[in-house]
């Protein structure tokens, strides 16, 4: 189930555990959000990506290695800017998929690699990413 | 995977995020060390973030240097789980919650001793 089989197996593992309390209660004290995160992006940075980028209504933002969507959805629904995320498992973007549902933002969750961006030149407003390696 | 986000940004856009890299001062023989550790994945790149952004041909490049707080985010991590022990050795299995509070030991003293930095780069597309 992975689009990439080349892929690190730690980096599909990790979205076997995201919604449990314990990872939850982890992520609540050291970043302060609850998106299945497990980076070192707090709420203050990406606060701080927010303003560096200019977000809000009616701008297109790509959120690159997304992982379960951290911090992409966040800043969605706290700007109101649509938030495409990308990530290269397809376990962390259906993680994402399901948290956009719920919290009710215009997001897309895409499985793609960040060198290999499904998208026509020219697309977004901004893009953003955390801690990816490549 | 700057000039693929560059190409999808539109004229005047900003492209800012975090990356974990080697320190660009590496000596030979830290970069050798850095690479004998294990410890958390990190981008190895031969040449600082602002030329690989002009490179890729963003322009207004900023680096800021995010090493502090990330050393104090690895600890909280590290904090959070050795705290909640049990429910981690439950969920992970004891094997894998001590390779990762070692690894977490590793990010830490990777950072602390130079070798690793955190960095929010900004650039915008022209």
């Amino acid at each position: 189930m992975n689009a990439y089989p080349g892929l690190h197996p730690e980096f599909r593992e990790r979205f076997r555990f995201v919604n449990d309390p314990a990872m939850l209660r982890a992520e609540r004290r050291v970043t302060g959000g609850d998106y299945g995160a497990t980076g070192y992006t707090t709420m203050e940075q990406a606060n701080e990506l927010a303003g560096c980028l200019e977000l809000g209504r009616g701008r297109t933002l790509l959120d690159i290695g997304s992982g379960s969507g951290w911090p992409g959805i966040y800043l969605s629904a706290s700007t109101g800017c649509t938030a495409v995320l990308t990530d290269p498992t397809l376990e962390g973007m259906a993680v994402a998929a399901e948290r956009s549902r719920r919290d009710g933002l215009d997001t897309a969750a895409v499985v793609a690699t960040g060198t290999n961006l499904p998208f026509k030149e020219g697309s977004f407003d901004a893009s953003t990413s955390s801690d990816v390696f490549c | 995977m700057l000039r693929a986000t560059w190409s999808v940004l539109k004229p005047g856009a900003p492209n800012c995020f975090y990356v974990i890299t080697n320190a660009e001062s590496l000596t030979d023989a830290g970069r050798k060390r850095l690479a004998e550790r294990e410890g958390n994945d990190h981008v190895e790149s031969p040449v600082p973030y602002d030329v690989l952004m002009r490179q890729a041909g963003f322009v207004d490049i900023q680096l800021t240097d995010v090493t502090t707080p990330y050393i104090e985010t690895v600890i909280g991590w590290r904090r959070a789980w050795e705290d909640d022990a049990d429910a981690f050795i439950e969920l992970v299995g004891e094997e894998e919650f001590l390779r990762r509070i070692h690894n977490r030991d590793l990010d830490i003293a990777n950072a602390e001793d130079g070798l690793m930095r955190r960095y929010r780069v900004y650039g915008s597309k022209p």
